[in-house]
């Protein structure tokens, strides 16, 4: 026998009110005076093994009445099997806890069936039981005694995660093929959380039990977007529907102290977009769109950033024989330019105040003086930053050999490709490792680093993209003439280069966020700071491994605006919009991809004893009334 | 004129008396109150004392039309005499620890106080003689019957000033006055005679055969025979502290039985002893004891 709702059980102790009432009446008797107890010692006991007997059988069904009653709260049920348990000795509980979970009485019923799932345990069976959110870690029994599984199932919220189950999965399968288990998947089947390329492991047997109705009404907010990046003066917010009728709700938008709010009336699995007029200023302000008296409340808020941008000043240092318009056509300016270059000739560079500029790009290292190379280091070690670019080689005494020791130049036969590039560098992130492949280097210069490390490598082992170790300077080698290489006209030098120097600039490249994402933001300085999130505040220590104080911050469990320090940096971090299409995989898809399903859920699998308890309960009330007019 | 029935007993309910502060205002009210409540008064004109005229009503005997008045005014008067006996009263008041009791708004002792003071004042204002005996375990106080006018104050101060206490010993102190009680009168006894029935009707009828008239009231709570206690308790004697643990729910019906077999024996004793019995609980108005009273004074002749 088990219990659905396990934790009012200790609540049937409140059965022993009566027999408690009874033995205090009967030790707390009250002192009275009476003239004489000259009758009183002559009555008679006749009666008094009747009344006594009366007296018991009422406290006996008053006592059973409350213990059916509160018994019935507790739901109590006969286990007949466990569904997808099969042979297996152990079992394995996968709880679905994306966002999805919170429409209707989607997580409700999903943890009645997990408890239904736990108490259902024969002895010495096993259970693991993990969450989609976070496969990684999982609680056991009898590592975790059963009743704080039960707790610990009843402390869970679904998540604002939208992973899908493919991790969760993965890992119940590895855990299974180890304990000879069978994988229970207690989830609402949505489509996207269960991907056709999805499929159940050999030897493994995965249960997906479903706890959905396969009806929806939901929209979203899935897009917030500022019509000029620079200069923003309007927000435009995307409203999805994706159910299958038509519905009307309140779109309402809050920035800093302006507030406004729109109708919104979508069709069945449309979309529209609503524009707000954003409030001017020169800090960022963070704005959120919400949709409201929409069920599923996760994906009805969508938060953003207006972030009035300033260009880059960047100081191009360009020598007549490496003229080059690319960097101009690459960097600017139009309206949406993010960097303000200023060309100069090498020889003007000894009377520029470099301290104007956070990046210097220099399009040919070998121009530059040695006299200039030492203005260049005190302004790389005092916060500068540049991307040198070598064209020819250097003469001796150049000022390159602190950071990289040049070996000559190469001319390959016909060309050489990138085949190297570390996408997890900051600077490279944007890209993917075959991003830069199509560009063609007909000659280059040959580099070794001194300190540094090498980001990107040629496909001769040379490398192309050397960062110092302080990260504040990036050394090309090659320079950008179509005669040395085609990289300008590849779909991936304008992201590279900006991406470089936005890095360079040490600007934070990106300021919105998913639930779950990790968070990499550029400070001013080093050191411990706050974290302040809507979940909660967090202390934090700036990562200066890349020569920068940067941020790394993992916990984004909560959607909202993330501010680092009191001063610092903010992004906001939204959930996934996708994971609020609640459409349902179609079970004979799920069934060829080796699923079992479990429909409609676990309440067949019981035989529920609540109603037979009412039922006693007022039998035993029945009997009471009967024995009191006896 | 009579007063309403309903009024009348409201007038002499012992909730209502109990209320006044001094003993003799008491006994006035409830003599009076009864009074004024009877139809007609059948105890004046058995004297040979001259009292007034008043006028002829028919029903008037016609014996006692005063011929020469007739004469005179030609009209009928009848004369009216103040009744005069030579009556001795005692007036025998249990004062024991039992007497203590209450439910209600006064102790058994209060009542009988009220009820005694009644009498004595009853009797006094027929120019009877009354006296007043307390006891408990024995005679703690002896009033000689007297029938002046000042003798009602001292009969009042003595009941004013009484406090229950002690055991009760009804049978030996019956007794005792019994021998000590010469003269022949009325006894009236006022007690809740928790006592043995047998020793207590000997005792009575010690004084029958002293030639005595006895009157008994027996002044009970109305919870002495109701036990009407809720739950479990423990009742605690107030005479000999002795304690016993019932639950009234259980043996209430064979209290209540072992109750009426103990005021019955006392009834038929008394009954066969020619001793006037009446059991008055302490929530019944005065007028029914005297009542009790009067029909009995009807005897003496």
């Amino acid at each position: 026998m088990g219990f659905l709702n396990p934790h009012l059980l200790p609540l049937a102790s409140l059965a022993a009110i009566p027999v408690l009432i009874h033995l205090i009446s009967r030790l707390r008797l009250r002192q009275a005076q009476f003239p004489s107890l000259i009758l009183l010692q002559t009555v008679r006991r006749d009666r008094f093994s009747w009344l006594r007997l009366k007296e018991l059988l009422l406290l006996v069904v008053r006592t059973l009445a409350l213990l059916a009653l509160l018994l019935a709260l507790a739901r109590p049920y006969l286990r007949r099997t466990v569904p997808g348990l099969g042979s297996a000795q152990d079992l394995i509980v996968v709880l679905d806890d994306s966002y999805s979970m919170a429409y209707g009485s989607r997580w409700n019923r999903a943890r009645q069936a997990a408890h239904a799932f736990l108490s259902s345990l024969a002895k010495g069976q096993r259970v693991q039981v993990l969450t989609s959110s976070q496969p990684e870690s999982t609680l056991s029994s009898p590592g975790t005694t059963i009743p704080l599984l039960h707790a610990w199932l009843d402390s869970l919220r679904p998540s604002y995660s939208s992973r899908t189950l493919e991790p969760a999965i993965r890992r119940a399968s590895q855990l299974a093929q180890a304990a000879t288990a069978a994988v229970v998947v207690i989830t609402d089947l949505q489509e996207r959380a269960l991907p056709p390329d999805l499929t159940v492991p050999k030897g493994a047997t995965i249960t997906l039990v479903d706890v959905a109705a396969p009806d929806f009404d939901n929209a979203g907010v899935v897009a917030l977007r500022p019509d000029n990046p620079i200069s923003p003066r309007q927000l435009t917010a995307t409203f999805v529907n994706y159910g299958p009728r038509p519905v009307t709700r309140v779109a309402a938008f809050q920035a800093d102290s302006a507030a406004a709010e729109r109708m919104v009336v979508l069709g069945p699995g449309s979309r529209t977009q609503i524009t707000f007029a954003v409030p001017s200023g020169n800090a960022p302000i963070p704005v959120q769109v919400q949709l409201r008296s929409d069920s599923l409340m996760p994906d009805n808020s969508r938060y953003g950033l207006v972030a009035p941008h300033k260009p880059t000043p960047v100081l191009v240092v360009q020598s007549a024989e490496a003229i080059t318009n690319f960097l101009a056509d690459a960097l600017g300016p139009d309206s949406t330019a993010q960097f303000r270059l200023t060309v100069i000739d090498p020889h003007q560079l000894r009377a520029t105040d470099l301290r104007r500029y956070p990046v210097v790009i220099v399009t040919d290292a070998s121009r530059i003086t040695p006299a200039d190379w030492d203005r260049l280091d005190f302004y790389l070690r005092t916060g500068g930053a540049a991307l040198v670019l070598t064209g020819a080689l250097p003469g001796p005494g150049s000022g390159l050999e602190r950071y990289a020791r040049v070996l000559g130049t190469v001319l390959p036969a016909g060309f050489v490709s990138i085949v190297d590039l570390d996408t997890t560098h900051p600077a490279l992130d944007i890209l993917r490792p075959g991003d830069l492949a199509p560009a063609r280097f007909f000659t280059h210069v040959r580099l070794a680093p001194v300190a540094g490390r090498v980001l990107a490598r040629l496909a001769d082992q040379d490398p192309f993209i050397i960062e110092t170790a302080n990260g504040r300077l990036h050394i090309w080698a090659v320079t950008l003439l179509p005669s040395a290489t085609d990289l300008m006209f590849k779909a991936a030098f304008v992201p590279l280069l900006h991406r470089t120097l936005s890095y360079l600039a040490a600007t934070n490249l990106r300021t919105d966020y998913l639930i779950g994402d990790t968070i990499r933001v550029m400070l001013d300085q080093a050191g411990p700071l706050m974290v302040t999130t809507p979940g909660g505040n967090y202390s934090l220590t700036a990562d200066v491994a890349l020569g920068r104080p940067r941020a790394i911050f993992t916990a984004t469990r909560v959607p909202g605006s993330y501010r680092f320090g009191a001063n610092g940096p903010v992004v906001v971090v939204n959930v996934d919009p996708a994971e609020g299409d609640l459409t349902r995989a179609d079970p004979a898809r799920l069934r060829t991809q080796g699923f079992k399903l479990q429909t409609p859920g676990f309440k067949n699998e019981t035989a529920g004893l609540a109603p037979l308890l009412l039922y006693l309960a007022a039998a035993a009330f029945a009997a009471e009334m009967i024995v009191l007019a006896l | 004129m009579p007063l309403p029935a309903d009024s009348r007993h409201r007038f002499l309910d012992p909730a209502v008396v109990a209320k006044l502060k001094t003993i003799d205002l008491k006994a006035r009210l409830v003599v009076e109150g009864f009074l004024a409540g009877l139809h007609r008064s059948p105890y004046k004109g058995f004297s040979v004392e001259f009292a007034e005229h008043r006028a002829y009503m028919p029903g008037d005997e016609l014996k006692r039309i005063d011929w020469r008045v007739f004469g005179r005014t030609d009209r009928f008067y009848v004369r009216e005499f103040e009744e005069e006996t030579n009556l001795r009263a005692y007036i025998l008041f249990d004062a024991s620890g039992s007497m203590a009791y209450t439910t209600g708004k006064l102790t058994k002792l209060e009542y009988a106080s009220s009820l005694a003071a009644s009498l004595a004042y009853l009797l006094l204002r027929q120019k009877d003689s009354a006296g007043l005996v307390i006891f408990a375990d024995r005679i703690q106080t002896y009033i000689p019957p007297r029938s002046s006018a000042r003798h009602l104050n001292i009969l009042l101060r003595h009941l004013e000033q009484l406090r229950p206490g002690g055991t009760t010993n009804i049978a030996g102190t019956l007794h005792q006055l019994a021998e000590r009680v010469k003269r022949r009168g009325l006894v009236i006894v006022l007690s809740d005679l928790w006592d043995e029935p047998a020793a207590v009707l000997a005792a009575l009828r010690h004084f029958r055969a002293r030639k005595h008239e006895v009157l008994v009231f027996h002044i009970l709570d109305p919870n002495e025979r109701s036990l009407a206690f809720k739950t479990p308790v423990v009742l605690r004697d107030l005479e000999t502290g002795q304690e016993k643990t019932v639950d009234p729910r259980l043996i209430r019906p064979e209290y209540q039985r072992s109750f009426d077999r103990f005021t019955q024996v006392l009834k038929q004793g008394c009954a066969q002893g020619l001793v006037d019995y009446h059991r008055i609980f302490t929530d019944t108005p005065y007028d029914q004891a005297l009542l009790a009273y009067l029909a009995r004074r009807q005897q003496i002749p």
